[in-house]
């Protein structure tokens, strides 16, 4: 099975390769645990390296987006136009009476018409659950279900980014997911906030799943120092 | 001698390979035959006649080189004369096949009575009837070349043909015989010069390739067996309405229409043929008809494209064609129907005088549907016409038999819409009655054959006899009503689904599934269903149509992408615009 590099210092050898190609992953977790930031450094790094990705936004528009990942030192300028965000936060005040499945095709139709033109290779969904209210999921596993069906059939490493209820314990994963989309992803990455003594707070990361690997289950620290690293945590 | 040894060998390889070339090729199948027939005599003629001069076959081979010299001479007659005459030829006048008779006769007695193929053109009675043989042909085609304007080069070359195989035959053997060459005489050297001209004419003047079709019923109630009918008509629909029944009904027709030379179609007893641009169409169109009837004598061929021969042949070659067609129908249960749709009073005045040939003069269909409607509705029942022939995408003109049951199921709806109508009830009732008149009046002039269509009296011309138009007429009224103000309104609200309809399918065609959304969108922010849509909404639409792909483009910052929604809304105002044009036009 082919993998897709995430070129974040550490996670490829947690994921025991990289993520597998054409996967769907759901990358999971409360506000604040840098879901978003992750999975476009991860497109960043490979568009940084000529392989195309999009980032769908439904409800960051570009600019803050943009904004936000500057500082984070991740210029999309330098991605040679690799980069691409759809903004689809700007179409919610137009399409607001459109609500329901419409927007799902909507979702569907920008997507595959990108991808003809501007064959990506990663694909980032900011977020699920944004999708869901926009969408009216209604009976939602099953929709999710063929949610993911289409996903794979773009033949592009899908991200899709996962928003847990905030939990100041900083359990783990099993906690804090309704586990609705569990069983219908390739994999899971769990980000958290863990306490750390009275006063500190820790981002750490874990593989939840990943179908096909033998991959390292343990949480990881999620360090940001000019660029993400996965690194053990240190007692 | 080795000069002529050669011509002979090359004449041998020329005919083999026209052999070859006229089974493969040539589509008519007795003129193919006969030519074959001649090719062969000819090759093995050719390889007697030098195998015994040459290459020391012995006297065995005497008997195969005379009979077989003998016998092309009349297979040579026969062959012009069915290239001449057409397939009909041996149907028409069956002995002519008695100018095969004597060649088994005069070869089989030729050695007891001395004969020598040294000496085949000097000894009598031989030489007379070879040089009938080729007398007779020549004659015939100089004849029909001297009369033809259709097929002037086609038979042209069959007269050099034949002009050739008398020079290089009893010409060129008198000469032998005179100057004391006599042992060169017993072939013929300008047999594959001859082969090459026979051919040509068999292949400029191909039949259109065509289906073959079951052998069918032999008669139906609409055409007249062995006859040329010419259809007066504005449009070639009644002609073809008449030609499909009688083709449903089991009879083989042959379609001949103009197009490319590349499609054989058709269905059922139906074969379609077309005529491409060729250099000679007359020749063309009348091998083509005469091969179709030599398969079929009881069927019919359609010439539904005249003008278009007479674009390509001009009036006199046109007229030719016919006149020949006319002769290859008669005495035979087959009909050939030539429609003078699009031709100038002129033309049609000279082709209806062709001697011999039928003709009616048949209704416009369209026209008639409209003095139908007119007569029941007034003169309001044009606008539903026109609703229905816009909701078809299609002209008023150009409605034919086949819309008919639409037509009446289109004003079964539009009755329906005017019942909802505020109104009496007796009024309603009215209109239904008007309906089933109506419909009544559509059913019987689709279902008249031929000859009641022709005989007439029609719709069209009784209304025109009717003198001039009332300013009011009683059938315009019911219960106070305008009848036409009333059919304006249902013909307005047919549109009304239809534009409704129409955008749909345009958005969605554009954008998809998403199309479909945007569009339900868009309705309700005018504060109406699909239903309701009128004229004046497409507009609205068209405009809120551009604002919505230029937001949706507004979410892409890749330029590929961006350029790609560009031209889908460039497709959506197309597709839009074109509808505001005709909403403009139905405003």
């Amino acid at each position: 099975m082919p993998f897709d590099s995430t070129y974040v210092d550490g996670l490829d050898i947690v994921l025991v390769g990289g993520l597998p190609r054409a996967s769907v992953v759901l990358v999971a977790g409360a506000p604040g645990t840098m879901k978003s930031s992750l999975a476009y450094a991860i497109l960043h790094g490979n568009a940084r390296r000529g392989r195309k990705g999009l980032y769908v936004s439904l409800e960051q528009s570009r600019e803050s987006l943009l904004d936000h990942t500057r500082g984070l030192e991740m210029d999309p300028d330098g991605t040679a136009g690799n980069l691409s965000v759809l903004d689809l936060s700007a179409l919610r005040a137009r399409m607001e009476e459109a609500r329901g499945p419409a927007w799902l095709d909507l979702f569907k139709m920008y997507t595959q018409t990108l991808k003809a033109s501007f064959p990506y290779e990663f694909l980032v969904i900011d977020s699920l659950n944004a999708l869901e209210i926009l969408a009216k999921f209604e009976r939602h596993r099953r929709e999710v279900f063929d949610l993911f069906k289409w996903l794979r059939g773009l033949d592009a490493t899908c991200l899709v980014i996962s928003e847990l209820p905030p939990d100041p314990e900083g359990g783990d994963y099993r906690s804090a997911a309704d586990h609705r989309e569990d069983y219908l992803s390739d994999g899971i990455v769990h980000l958290k906030l863990a306490k750390r003594g009275d006063f500190g707070v820790q981002r750490q990361l874990r593989v939840v799943k990943m179908r096909g690997r033998n991959h390292n289950t343990d949480y990881h620290a999620l360090v940001f120092d000019g660029g993400f690293k996965v690194t053990r945590i240190l007692s | 001698m080795s000069l002529y040894l050669a011509v002979l060998a090359a004449g041998i390889a020329v005919d083999a390979w026209l052999l070859a070339y006229a089974l493969l090729r040539i589509r008519r199948t007795l003129a193919k035959l006969t030519l074959v027939a001649l090719l062969l005599s000819f090759v093995v003629m050719s390889a007697a006649f030098l195998g015994r001069e040459y290459a020391g076959l012995g006297a065995e081979w005497a008997p195969v080189a005379l009979w077989t010299f003998v016998l092309s001479h009349p297979l040579a007659a026969l062959f012009i004369l069915v290239a001449v005459h057409g397939e009909a030829l041996l149907r028409r006048y069956p002995a002519v096949l008695l100018i095969l008779a004597p060649a088994p006769v005069l070869a089989a007695f030729a050695p007891p009575a001395g004969y020598d193929l040294a000496r085949a053109y000097g000894t009598a009675p031989l030489n007379w009837y070879l040089v009938l043989c080729l007398a007779l042909p020549l004659g015939e085609a100089v004849a029909a070349w001297s009369r033809s304007v259709a097929r002037r080069s086609e038979l042209f070359l069959l007269l050099a043909g034949a002009l050739v195989l008398v020079l290089t035959g009893p010409v060129y053997g008198f000469e032998l015989e005179a100057t004391g060459l006599a042992e060169a005489a017993g072939s013929n050297p300008g047999t594959p010069l001859a082969a090459i001209l026979f051919a040509a004419a068999l292949t400029l003047a191909n039949p259109a390739p065509m289906r073959r079709v079951p052998r069918g019923a032999a008669w139906d109630p609409h055409f007249p067996p062995g006859r040329l009918l010419l259809v007066d008509e504005a449009r070639p629909k009644a002609s073809a309405h008449y030609f499909a029944a009688a083709v449903a009904g089991g009879r083989p027709g042959l379609k001949l229409v103009r197009g490319s030379a590349a499609p054989v179609a058709g269905h059922g007893s139906l074969a379609v043929a077309a005529l491409a641009p060729v250099r000679w169409p007359g020749s063309v169109v009348l091998a083509t008809a005469s091969e179709f009837l030599a398969r079929h004598p009881a069927g019919i061929v359609f010439l539904r494209d005249l003008a278009y021969l007479v674009t390509l042949a001009g009036l006199p070659a046109a007229r030719d064609a016919l006149q020949a067609l006319r002769r290859a129908a008669a005495g035979t249960a087959g009909t050939v129907v030539a429609s003078l749709a699009l031709l100038t009073p002129e033309e049609r005045r000279d082709l209806l005088a062709i001697p011999g040939a039928a003709s009616v003069r048949l209704p416009e269909p369209a026209a008639e549907m409209r003095a139908i409607l007119e007569a029941r509705f007034g003169a309001g029942a044009v606008h539903l016409l026109q609703s229905f022939a816009a909701r078809e995408h299609r002209r008023l003109e150009d409605l034919t038999y086949e819309d008919v049951p639409a037509v009446e199921t289109f004003l079964g709806t539009a009755m329906a819409v005017l019942a909802r109508a505020p109104g009496d009830e007796p009024m309603v009732l009215g209109w239904r009655k008007a309906l089933d008149h109506a419909s009544l009046d559509l059913d019987r002039f689709v279902r008249r054959t031929l000859p009641e269509a022709a005989a007439g009296p029609w719709a069209s011309e009784v209304r025109r006899a009717g003198g001039e138009e009332l300013v009011v007429r009683a059938s315009d009224y019911w219960h106070g009503k305008e009848l036409d103000e009333m059919l304006h309104f249902a013909a307005n609200q047919m549109n009304r689904v239809r534009y409704g309809d129409r955008v749909r399918g345009a958005f969605v065609q554009v954008l998809g599934r998403t199309g479909e959304h945007l569009f339900e969108a868009e309705v309700r922010r005018l504060g109406k269903t699909p239903a309701d849509l009128g004229p004046e909404d497409v507009r609205r639409l068209a405009a809120s149509a551009e604002a919505i792909v230029r937001s949706l483009e507004a979410a892409i910052d890749v330029a590929s992408g961006r350029a790609d929604l560009e031209a889908r809304a460039h497709r959506l105002r197309a597709m839009l615009s074109g509808m505001t044009e005709e909403a403009g036009r139905a405003v």
